[in-house]
């Protein structure tokens, strides 16, 4: 495996990032077709295996068994000083006041859900899920750069969001000296090719690199020439993933661009 | 993309992924792997370089949902203004 650097920072990854939404008990929530923790392992092993040292999952994926599952199998096949964890922050895992969003409070609360989940001390790269426009940039960026100063959090990275408000929050990052964004988790691939006019160019401009999700457009890139398209899953399981999901948006009651969305 | 992925003898996936490697702005793809096979398929699509040509032919059925408002690439932009109004900027 070659490794290579992310962006402007000195930290090797592999250039293949393991999404780990499909790792998780599929009891415990979105997404309803995620691998249990046995054949979630036989996956990380063979990546690890392979040279792959680049993982990313959320607090939210199978509402923390995600991390769980990461967490164990990295330990038991994986050099954690040589492993890049990724993970992320916004949404919520639980119902009620402050579970959602990237407060001072909320983030300092979750990165230690995630610390404990992953079984870790530091998180490699931290990203915020989605943009909370219900809480200043100030309170998010300055928290976040102190969980880089505490020893929390090594890189900082951010997510789906409109190309102005990145490079607001790159330009609040510099100004004030707080530790920078250093990637942008966004949706890329032959079928989706929005990001071309805003956000990739501001990312070649700012240094940033993208980890792109979705690169198979939920596996219509990769399925075989000629055959009929279906969506994914059986019939039970996606009645199940649209009852999750509407069970999600009852006890959230988002109004920001949070949730209601993968 | 079935006919760069016939031609190299490999998976649409493959080429997918070799595709979004071109772009230096792009670090990693996020593979979902749910089986094996996916993450060799993420492996060997590493070794795939495509020509321009090949870029060019995957590229073009794609339609933009863009207006010509915001272009961030002078060389689009150049193409633009001279489809629009038939006046050659360059050579």
């Amino acid at each position: 495996m070659q490794y290579i650097k992310l962006g402007r920072t000195g930290l090797d990854i592999s250039p293949i990032c393991i999404g780990c939404m499909g790792f998780g008990d599929p009891s415990r929530g979105y997404p309803a077709w995620s691998l249990d923790e046995e054949a979630s392992r036989q996956v990380i092993r063979h990546a690890v295996e392979a040279g792959i040292n680049f993982f990313d999952t959320a607090n939210m994926y199978s509402n923390g068994s995600s991390e769980e599952i990461l967490g164990r199998a990295l330990k038991d096949f994986g050099n954690r000083d040589s492993m890049v964890i990724a993970t992320k922050l916004s949404a919520p895992t639980r119902n009620g006041p402050n579970a959602l969003g990237l407060s001072r409070k909320a983030i300092m609360t979750e990165v230690d859900h995630s610390l404990g989940r992953l079984g870790t001390d530091y998180i490699d790269l931290y990203q915020i899920h989605r943009r909370d426009q219900r809480t200043p940039w100030e309170e998010t960026l300055e928290t976040l750069h102190d969980l880089v100063k505490m020893g929390k959090v090594r890189y900082l990275g951010a997510s789906s969001m409109m190309a102005w408000e990145f490079s607001k929050a790159l330009h609040l990052q510099k100004s004030n000296g707080w530790a920078r964004f250093v990637s942008m988790q966004d949706t890329y691939n032959l079928l989706m090719r929005e990001e071309e006019h805003e956000m990739l160019p501001l990312c070649g401009d700012e240094g940033v690199q993208t980890i792109v999700y979705s690169p198979l457009a939920r596996g219509r890139l990769a399925r075989t020439v000629g055959r009929e398209h279906r969506p994914f899953g059986s019939r039970a399981l996606r009645r199940r993933a649209r009852r999750q999901r509407r069970k999600r948006q009852r006890n959230h009651q988002c109004r920001g661009s949070c949730c209601g969305r993968t | 993309m079935g006919v760069v992925a016939a031609e190299r003898d490999v998976s649409s996936a493959q080429i997918a992924l070799a595709w979004l490697h071109r772009n230096p702005v792009v670090a990693a793809p996020i593979v979902g792997a749910l089986k094996t096979k996916h993450i060799d398929d993420a492996v060997a699509a590493l070794s795939i370089i495509l020509t321009d040509d090949e870029a060019a032919r995957l590229e073009k059925p794609y339609t933009s949902r863009r207006d010509d408002q915001g272009v961030s690439d002078p060389a689009v932009l150049l193409r633009a203004v001279e489809a629009a109004t038939g006046f050659k900027m360059s050579a």
